[in-house]
């Protein structure tokens, strides 16, 4: 019989409807826990608030048991912290600085599995009268779990968090603060606790934290232990963690406040108490576990859950968790890893784009946002392929599904595309329709290319600049500008020396060529626009801080297209007065008989 | 999927002939030379393609060597590197992809997956192929001349591809140009081949919505090109003509090194919009083949139908047709007028949705299928992560905003070589390690497949994805050394290092690849008639390697569509597509 087929999008929403009909069941049916509609969710029990310190005693012991190896391990932890500090000074991003720092805990109880495992080992060889070797390799022995892939899916979900609380803070310090540019961490540091708006940003960067930190908390306390003692779902998972914390809600409460206040303590000596506060955290944890769920609780019937149809196995016990590694969790697992080296590349990588110096921080804005949309829907696919290939490599007597279309799913996901792409696309347009609208009050420059050099002129003090053609290019008039035309004879012409530009004035920057294409570049501008002989080009911009910056030629334009550099120098208004005192006219530039001719 | 009862199939006469209709070869000559069967062609192609491939794959380790160990080997300066550049390029889009996308595969598969006894036009395919060769000897020709070949960049952008200041410039460029007349010469050929024997050749029962998403892809590709090509064609006639007579079609009065040349009233902007008219839908020519193969792929190593068959074909046919409205995305800071760039990147990002809804039912085909983890399901599995890689970075440069600091940069280089360099090769290989059986009778090495795979794979990811943040902190492309660059830290000198030698290990497992092609034709094991379970029709040959003619005296009738796989209660976990029912298990 060909069974019902659903697709992942359906899958999913099944799964929530789920999760949400099973929060609402545990509510009844813990008020009648005798009675239930459909599988009998797993046992939860009591505990009170004096129950953490046995946990916590507990937690040490494992610690004290595995401790010399567990170091290393755990040395892991702060390294990801300093590197991800690294990175937001790198991107100077100051404000998200301390979201970074203190968001990285929403991904502890993930990292944390491996120290689960170590206790559970330990637990169960103590139950089998064995000696334990208490070595770190039982941490590697969760990749052998079968449940390894949910761990790793309820893993993503928790990056997922973690992304959500940078979003949120981000656009928290935007609202609170508005889009100005920050100069320095000194600067920052001052603003946040000497202004109203510091403030605001201190008390709802908090509040919006805890919520986050609480959502953490709730959905994890018992799940990652859980997926690792038991064949369970990640529906069951979460869901028994969410009961769990409904159960004990001052316990759970007090127990993050004990999690969060030792993360601080051990984050105070720069973060080197964390390699003690961590692992004891970890393998307290799992003793919490054991508090909240009882051991004998008989496993969910399968067929009971939607989630059986899409996978889970019948209850196995502890010992048949392990199942040898296959060539499809290798796969998977080298395809998570390509996703996670491209994220972490792109946040640890000391290549990004060069301070702006013009007012075209919209189009870096613009592709800051690209980055967040693309980078999600590559990750999610590139996971998604990976799951479906751990999930779903042959085995014997497994046939796949036979599932010819769904039309809702492929509307859902087109729709969903669309607007993505509608949520770049938009932002891009209103952009590029500022980039292309010179405004009335934007002075001219024309910059000329030629094989290999460039060379400028200005309008001089009539404002315009004088017509061109190639016929007139002698060598005494490169520029080919008209010797006759009254307009040019004020012009200054700029050949093989640095151009200069005055900062916060708006320029539209005339472009042509007199040989071959070439292409006015200058990184730090964000603008650039190819050179065509026989053709003006432009574009506009208001250089934003002084300097000297590199022109390059972007288009190629023969064998010396490497060599063709240039500097424009951003000065100050009262510098650029100065240096454009030192030039010469057009006319002053022309020798005496071509003046005359042109009389 | 059966349209046709029992019965009623019982009552259509077999489409018989006798074997002297069917013009078999007698001559050696005749049968492995100049041989008008589509599938001798498809290998002549495909070997053609892969030689001169080999070509652009050491030109590339050459720019390599330049870019990360510069000053070091002397012998490449700036005039060769702009050479290596331009031929690499050219080479790799044209003469190695398009060439074995279409002649290869196109030739191999389009007969035995519609079961057609051959191309509609066998003497013309011939023809096709050796004026195909003779395009690749005339660009190998260019090494020979006194200048050597051309460095415009594969672009060929006038004025200076024809201008003194460019390498080639006195016989290279030439070459190049008639090169690529006779190429599209011989392509028109070949291709019109493809498209009516698509359309007229099909055996009963094969209808259009039956056909495998392969030949879909090729068939959609090479009407592509049929209407692409010719504007390409255009071009290089008249920059041939601007050349040679002096004319002014691209070229502008100019004056080059102080000398005024006799040039007037011509537009390079002109020749851009032709060049980019044809060279947009090239790129959906290299990647509609990829996208059918690879769904093919797929399906067939993931046991299980393609998710949203009709979705897959009418996604191919929308990007066919967009293909042919997005070309200015190539030149949003040439100088055209700035308008067109709300158009052309709303154009761009539309086509972004019919792409992504590929993607989506190629990951949703593998989503509860019984995935073999095969070489070809390998590199099926590398394409997606590629593909889906270029293509994401494509909504970088499409939109016409976010292009103007990222074009003409490293950006666009890791861009185009991860979307339609990357992405298609690992297709093809993908392909041959799917299809070798067939041609050879023999499977391909496994253990070096898997070492091929992997190493290309994750070492060309390594080249590409890193390369985008030089794109994104300003390093231009096509500079032969970046030299002082104030804005460019020193560490990024250490990063194209690594990208070199990322490369070169990529390309030495390339070597390996072609000796596992050579040697699995004498020790490769004995595939059989159908290695890989497939449901296709060219499985279901009474030959392996099918015999001139494919079909013996009979052919095929088809009565389902090519993805019937895993069919809830059949016996198999596959039901050719020329069985009649379906075998029930007991």
């Amino acid at each position: 019989m060909p069974q019902t087929i659903r697709n992942p999008v359906e899958w999913l929403s099944d799964e929530i409807r789920e999760v949400a009909k099973g929060v609402g069941e545990a509510s009844r049916s813990l008020q009648r826990t005798s009675t239930h509609l459909r599988s009998p969710p797993l046992a939860i029990n009591r505990i009170a608030v004096s129950d953490l310190k046995e946990v916590l005693v507990k937690g040490f012991d494992d610690f004290g048991a595995y401790r010399t190896d567990i170091i290393f391990l755990i040395v892991i932890y702060p390294i990801i912290s300093l590197v991800i500090v690294t990175a937001a000074f790198h991107y100077e991003m100051i404000p998200l600085l301390f979201p970074l720092a203190s968001g990285s805990v929403i991904l502890g109880p993930f990292v944390g599995v491996f120290l689960y495992e170590m206790s559970r080992r330990r637990e169960l060889n103590f139950a089998r009268h064995h000696e334990d070797n208490h070595s770190w390799a039982n941490a590697l022995s969760v990749i052998r779990s079968r449940n390894f892939g949910t761990i790793i899916l309820l893993g993503l979900i928790l990056v997922a968090i973690y992304l959500v609380w940078l979003g949120a803070a981000w656009w928290l310090y935007r609202v609170i603060n508005g889009p100005q540019p920050l100069y320095s961490v000194s600067r920052f540091v001052q603003d946040l606790f000497t202004t109203q708006a510091g403030w605001w940003l201190i008390g709802a960067g908090c509040a919006l934290g805890l919520a986050f930190a609480a959502l953490t908390l709730v959905i994890t306390v018992v799940s990652f232990p859980l997926l690792l003692d038991r064949e369970v779902g990640l529906a069951t998972a979460i869901m028994t963690s969410i009961r769990a914390a409904a159960a004990n809600p001052i316990p759970i409460a007090a127990w993050g406040i004990i999690v969060g206040g030792g993360l601080v303590i051990g984050a105070i000596p720069l973060f080197i108490g964390l390699v003690i506060v961590m692992p004891v955290l970890c393998h307290a944890t799992w003793h919490l576990y054991r508090k909240l769920v009882p051991r004998q609780a008989p496993a969910p019937p399968p067929h009971h859950h939607r989630k059986a149809v899409a996978g889970a196995l019948a209850a196995p016990s502890i010992d048949t968790l392990e199942a040898k590694t296959d060539e499809g969790q290798i796969v998977a697992l080298v395809l998570t890893a390509v996703a996670a080296g491209s994220v972490l590349f792109h946040l640890v990588s000391p290549w990004w784009w060069t301070p702006i110096a013009s007012n075209w921080n919209y189009i870096d804005h613009t592709i800051t946002i690209t980055f967040w949309i693309t980078g999600f829907v590559f990750t999610a696919i590139v996971v998604f392929t990976a799951y479906c290939v751990w999930r779903f490599h042959h085995r014997p007597g497994v046939h796949a599904a036979y599932e010819p279309e769904s039309k809702k799913t492929e509307l859902w996901l087109t729709a969903g595309t669309t607007v993505g792409v509608a949520a770049m696309l938009a932002p891009g347009l209103i952009v590029w329709h500022q980039f292309i609208t010179v405004p009335e009050t934007a002075s001219q420059i024309e910059v000329v290319g030629q094989q290999w050099q460039w060379s400028f002129r200005l309008p001089g003090k009539d404002g315009k600049l004088g017509a061109f053609d190639a016929q007139h290019i002698t060598a005494e008039n490169p520029l080919g500008v008209n010797p006759n035309d009254p307009n040019g004879q004020d012009d200054i012409v700029i050949s093989a020396e640095d151009m200069h530009l005055p900062v916060d004035k708006p320029v539209k920057v005339l472009l042509r060529s007199i040989d071959v294409l070439h292409d006015f570049y200058v990184p730090e501008f964000r603008a650039k626009m190819d050179m065509i002989p026989g053709m003006v080009t432009y574009f506009w911009l208001t250089p934003t801080r002084t300097g000297t910056f590199e022109v390059l030629c972007a288009e190629l334009c023969g064998g010396g297209h490497a060599y063709m550099r240039g500097r424009v120098v951003v000065d100050q208004q009262g510098d650029y007065q100065a240096w454009l005192g030192r030039q010469q006219t057009f006319a002053q530039s022309l020798p005496a008989q071509n003046k005359q001719a042109a009389k | 999927m059966v349209d046709i009862s029992r019965e009623a199939a019982d009552l259509i006469p077999p489409a018989e002939v006798q074997d002297v209709d069917l013009y078999h070869p007698t001559s050696w000559w005749t049968k492995y030379v100049f041989c008008q069967d589509a599938k001798v062609i498809a290998l002549q192609y495909s070997a053609t393609a892969l030689s001169i491939g080999l070509l652009a794959l050491v030109l590339s380790w050459l720019m390599r060597l330049q870019l990360g160990f510069p000053g070091v080997f002397s012998f490449i300066d700036a005039e060769h590197y702009y050479q290596f550049i331009t031929m690499h390029g050219m080479i790799m889009v044209i003469y190695l992809i398009t060439a074995i996308f279409l002649g290869g595969f196109g030739n191999y598969l389009i007969p035995l997956m519609l079961g057609a006894r051959d191309m509609v036009f066998p003497y013309v395919n011939m023809l096709s192929y050796w004026v195909y060769l003779l395009a690749v000897v005339v660009l190998v020709t260019s090494y020979f001349v006194p200048g050597g070949p051309t460095g415009a960049g594969w672009t060929l952008y006038p004025p200076q591809a024809i201008l003194s200041g460019t390498a080639g410039r006195d016989w290279g460029i030439i070459l190049m140009l008639v090169s690529l007349i006779l190429f599209i010469i011989g392509f028109t050929m070949g291709g019109l081949n493809y498209v009516v024997t698509t359309l007229q050749a099909r055996t009963r029962g094969m209808t259009l919505m039956r056909m495998p998403l392969t030949v879909w892809g090729i068939f959609t590709a090479t009407v592509l090109a049929l209407l692409a090509f010719p504007a390409l064609f255009a071009a290089c006639v008249m920059m041939l003509l601007d050349r040679v007579l002096g004319t002014s079609f691209f070229m502008p009065a100019l004056v080059e090194m102080g000398e005024h040349l006799s040039y007037r009233g011509g537009s390079p902007i002109l020749f851009q919009h032709l060049f980019w008219f044809f060279g947009h839908p090239e790129v959906y020519i290299v990647a509609l083949p990829a996208f059918g193969i690879v769904s093919d792929l797929i399906s067939t190593h993931a046991r299980k139908n393609i998710f949203g068959y009709r979705m897959m074909v009418w996604a191919i046919v929308a990007i066919g047709a967009l293909s042919f409205i997005v070309w200015a995305h190539h030149m949003y800071v040439s100088g055209m007028h700035p308008y067109f760039g709300f158009f052309f990147a709303t154009s761009t990002l539309i086509i972004a949705i019919p792409t992504a809804i590929k993607v989506y039912n190629w990951v949703l085909t593998l989503w509860r299928g019984d995935i073999h983890l095969t070489i070809p399901m390998l590199f099926a599995l590398g394409f997606i992560v590629t593909f889906v890689n270029g293509g994401l970075t494509g909504l970088f440069l499409g939109n016409v905003v976010v292009d103007v600091p990222l074009s003409d940069t490293m950006f666009v280089v890791a861009h185009f070589h991860m979307v339609m360099g990357v992405a298609p090769i690992l297709v093809i290989f993908g392909a041959i390690y799917h299809w070798y059986p067939k041609i050879t009778g023999r499977m391909l090495d496994e253990v070096q497949g898997k070492i091929h795979f992997w190493v290309t794979f994750v070492g060309a990811y390594a080249i590409y994805f890193p390369m985008h943040y030089l794109g994104l902190m300003g390093v231009p492309r096509r500079y032969y050394e970046l030299g002082e660059m104030a804005f460019v830290p020193p560490s990024a000198a250490t990063l194209n290092q690594f990208i070199t030698i990322a490369a070169l290990i990529v390309g030495a497992a390339q070597l390996l690849f072609v000796y596992n092609l050579i040697t699995s034709v004498f020790r490769g094991k004995e595939a059989g008639s159908n290695p890989w379970r497939a449901a296709s029709l060219e499985w279901q040959t009474p030959e392996t390697p099918p015999g001139h003619g494919n079909w013996g005296k009979e052919l095929p009738v088809v009565h389902r569509w090519a993805y019937d796989y895993s069919v809830p209660g059949a016996a198999e976990d596959f039901v050719p597509q020329n069985q009649p029912t379906v075998v029930r298990s007991a």
